[in-house]
């Protein structure tokens, strides 16, 4: 017999005595992990909804934190890192709201990098000595274009990729996840000679700093948004040799495809005021003739899918001919 | 445990998760509502001059409650994409009106034209949804082999969340009618409700008509719930999902299947093994809170899973996983096909063919044709020796050895599943001969929870039930701090982020 099974014998309940245990763990759960509901409340989407949760559940928060209610749960949770020796995330552990501070809100970007080669080092690369890529993003790094190019680079023995990517995160709301802090700790523990960057497709999206709401598609999202992926990338290319910036592909959704097309305006130009970056468009890889979204393309005559099936995501070929065209790049700027 | 992808995309947004804070809520509301509904407590509201009139027009009061919790349903249904409300309703309406027809006292060949347009009806919206590119590329790539200059249109197409499992729902609706295992239901409600309940909406159990809507046209007893089998299913289901599918995955299976030449063969092999953990995990912990979820309301679920990877034979393998599934290709298909009747060549036929399109349910890529053709060929080899040799209760140690093999067997399975394409299945097996690649990903943690994920399977049944008997005698309130407090457990052990479900996609 299955342990699950109803056995006939057991007791069953009547439902004012469910009613009190799923009351009793609600309200035991609220105190001891009021925290847990702050952060799930921080991460809706800019709005009248997450407003409503957090003046809900802030004052819960505050009056749990001053009891130390939330003790029990940081010690679970500290003896759990400690067992399996894991770390928490920078990434998650530093989330704010503004991960350059002040400078996030600089309307007007800072002047561009001086002239300097494409890519500083005169190193020449090989399997005793491999070119280290980072690859870091969103969930375009996981699947499809991700699996791909950490093949084609661990298919090359002069180069070594190590990839973090993390789901649904981006530059728009480092309240959620900050990449800033994240490439931060990478760069602390492991030393790299490029990077490959695929992330915006959460960002078109506000973003709340002290109070204010910048709405996606105003000039003001737009100055911060650009500031955020300039800083980032003199982040990037202050610790790395080169960065590469890889673009968003068309998407199904025409709505959804223009804000995605709007970012890329936004990736390319920044990359162009910082010299060690690269633009990598992808438009022109996985649309179609008018490049336009296309779920399958024609390659060496066979009908391949290249799109996801939910019209955002690459599939493994899809994937391969973006990291295709990088790896060309990659062997174009570094020394063999 | 408590992020949800609400910050992602903002083309695309998951399907309401259970471990979610969302869920929660969502589940708070339609369980308060749904029980005050039944005790009449919300006609007290309305005007009491027009309660008789409210109440003669709904027929019984438990009709509000059918209406609640249908609107619930496609509520849950419609935070994925509301747009594929109206499938959903197409679907029900249909095969209500089909099953009305059926329920009439007309001639057997018109009962069969019926029924043939009832699963026409129904494998269309399948087959547009889910299969229509599979098989125009397929075609359109023959074609090109032929050195044929002609292709077919491909168009772009969403693949709704579900539609496999409520496509299948609604056959086995129109198909008992049709059978006369069940009666038509007369009311539309109990059919929208019955395909479109959340529970089991979007990723099984696929329950079947006759075991569901009879539960629909009789009053939930609310002083017969089964609560401590739900809560003990539920907190049994966030564990497997929230820690060891989800951990597995990330520290072994996801980075080995990506690239297993990268790896070392221990680390190829333990990745099979950890997949198979992830799948049964992942899959079981769904069914599992949805049984849970029903109980809570007050609807009986059957099981889904039975402990799968102690089975000693393939065909045992398959009456314990995802046995809503096995069972239905059983009754629907393989039985429609013939089954067992017409002699051992005719039973084997029907065997693979079963287990091909049982695979092709799985999705429509040649990788699931494939791991379905696996299991036919496999369960066909095994009715041969049957037949041969007849059965007999094997020594504890043949038993033993059988447990091992057909474990083996379905994780040479699970790498078809898994991979995607023959090709990289292919290159999968070969990577098991990396011995000359150091391991990075054994960690200690990474092999306990492959311990704890083959080793559930081998628990005997005692400590479970001794466990929901004690607890279901404890206080009420000792009861909800005790849940409270493994909730905090999993909320603090859990990664950040909540990966959806395996099965979500087929």
């Amino acid at each position: 017999m299955n342990e699950t099974t109803h056995t006939g014998e057991e007791r069953l309940y009547s439902i004012r005595e469910v009613s009190v245990v799923l009351l009793t763990c609600l309200v035991v759960t609220l105190l001891l992990d009021a925290g847990g509901l702050r952060r799930w409340a921080d991460t809706l989407k800019v709005g009248r909804t997450r407003d409503t949760f957090l003046a809900a559940v802030d004052p819960l928060d505050s009056f749990t934190s001053e009891l130390h209610l939330d003790y029990p749960r940081d010690v679970l949770q500290r003896s759990f890192y400690d067992f399996t020796g894991k770390e928490p995330e920078a990434g998650f552990v530093e989330a704010t709201s503004e991960p350059y501070g002040e400078g996030d809100r600089i309307l007007q970007p800072g002047p561009p990098f001086s002239r300097e080669p494409a890519v500083e080092t005169n190193e020449v690369f090989s399997p005793s000595n491999p070119l280290r890529v980072l690859l870091i993003g969103d969930s375009m790094m996981g699947d499809g274009f991700g699996t791909m190019i950490v093949r084609a680079l661990n298919d090359d023995p002069s180069m070594v990729p190590d990839r973090h990517f993390k789901h649904s995160s981006g530059l728009s709301r480092p309240d959620f996840y900050n990449w800033p802090a994240q490439v931060d700790e990478i760069f602390a523990q492991n030393h790299y000679d490029a990077v490959i960057v695929m992330m915006g497709t959460n960002d078109a999206q506000g973003f709340e700093i002290d109070g204010a709401v910048y709405h996606y598609g105003d000039d003001e999202w737009f100055n911060i948004y650009f500031s955020r992926v300039d800083s980032f990338i003199r982040d990037l290319c202050g610790h790395a040799g080169h960065v590469y910036w890889i673009g968003m592909p068309p998407m199904r959704s025409p709505g959804y495809n223009r804000r995605m097309q709007s970012l890329n305006e936004v990736f390319e130009d920044a990359c162009r005021r910082n010299p060690r970056s690269t633009y990598v468009s992808t438009v022109s890889i996985l649309g179609d003739a008018e490049s336009n979204f296309t779920a399958y393309l024609s390659l060496n005559g066979r009908q391949v899918g290249v799109r996801g099936e939910d019209g955002i995501h690459m599939t493994r070929a899809g994937g391969k001919l973006v990291s295709d065209k990088v790896m060309s790049l990659i062997r174009r700027d570094f020394k063999f | 445990m408590y992020r949800s992808d609400r910050v992602g995309t903002g083309a695309w947004r998951p399907t309401m998760l259970f471990p979610t804070v969302d869920f929660a809520i969502f589940f708070t509301v339609v369980f308060t509502v749904s029980w005050l509904l039944v005790d009449n407590s919300f006609l007290r509201i309305i005007p009491y001059e027009i309660q008789g009139t409210v109440s003669a027009f709904l027929r019984s009061r438990f009709q509000w409650r059918k209406i609640f919790l249908i609107l619930a349903s496609y509520f849950f249904y419609g935070y994925w994409n509301w747009k594929f409300m109206f499938l959903l309703l197409a679907c029900s309406v249909g095969n209500y009106l089909f099953g009305l027809a059926l329920g009439r006292d007309y001639p057997d060949r018109t009962r069969r034209i019926i029924l043939t347009s009832a699963v026409t009806w129904n494998l269309a919206i399948l087959g547009f949804f889910k299969y229509f590119g599979f098989f125009v590329s397929s075609f359109n790539n023959l074609l090109t082999v032929l050195r044929l200059d002609a292709h077919m249109p491909l168009l772009d197409i969403i693949l709704p969340v579900g539609i496999s499992f409520f496509t299948f729902q609604a056959m086995s609706y129109v198909i008992d009618v049709y059978r006369r295992d069940t009666p038509y239901a007369r009311s539309l409600l109990d059919v929208l409700l019955y395909i479109s309940f959340f529970p089991q909406l979007v990723a099984g159990p696929i329950v079947r008509a006759r075991d569901f809507i009879p539960q629909l046209q009789r009053d939930p007893d609310p002083s017969r719930i089964a609560a401590a089998r739900a809560f003990l299913l539920i907190m049994a289901g966030l564990f497997k999902k929230v820690i060891v599918a989800n951990y597995i995955a990330t520290e072994l299976v996801d980075p080995v299947f990506e690239d297993p030449l990268a790896f070392s063969s221990p680390e190829v092999l333990l990745a099979v093994y950890g997949y198979a953990v992830q799948i049964y995990c992942d899959f079981a912990a769904y069914s599992e809170i949805a049984i849970g979820v029903a109980a809570l309301m007050g609807y009986h679920y059957p099981d889904n899973f039975n402990n799968p990877y102690r089975a000693q034979s393939l065909r045992d393998f398959w009456r314990r996983w995802h046995i809503s599934l096995s069972t239905w290709l059983r009754d629907y298909l393989f039985i429609s096909l013939g089954g067992s009747r017409h002699g051992k060549w005719q039973t084997y036929r029907n065997i693979a063919i079963t287990m091909v399109l049982g695979g092709l349910w799985h999705g429509a890529s040649w990788n699931f044709v494939l791991w379905g053709a696996l299991h036919g060929f496999g369960l066909t080899v095994e009715r041969i020796f049957a037949d041969i040799f007849g059965t007999r209760k094997k020594a504890v140690f043949l038993q033993v050895i059988s447990v091992i093999v057909v474990f083996h067997f379905v994780c040479l399975g699970w790498v078809f599943f898994r991979a995607r394409s023959f090709a990289l299945a292919i290159e999968y097996l070969r990577a098991l001969g990396n011995v000359h690649v150091a391991s990075t990903l054994l960690t200690p943690f990474v092999i306990a929870l492959l311990v704890i994920g083959i080793g559930m399977h081998f628990m005997p049944p005692q400590p479970g039930i001794w466990a929901r008997r004690s607890f279901s005698r404890l206080p009420a309130l000792v009861q909800g701090i005790i849940l409270a407090l493994l909730l905090l457990a999993l909320s603090a052990f859990g990664s950040e982020g909540v990966a959806p479900f395996i099965y979500f996609r087929f």
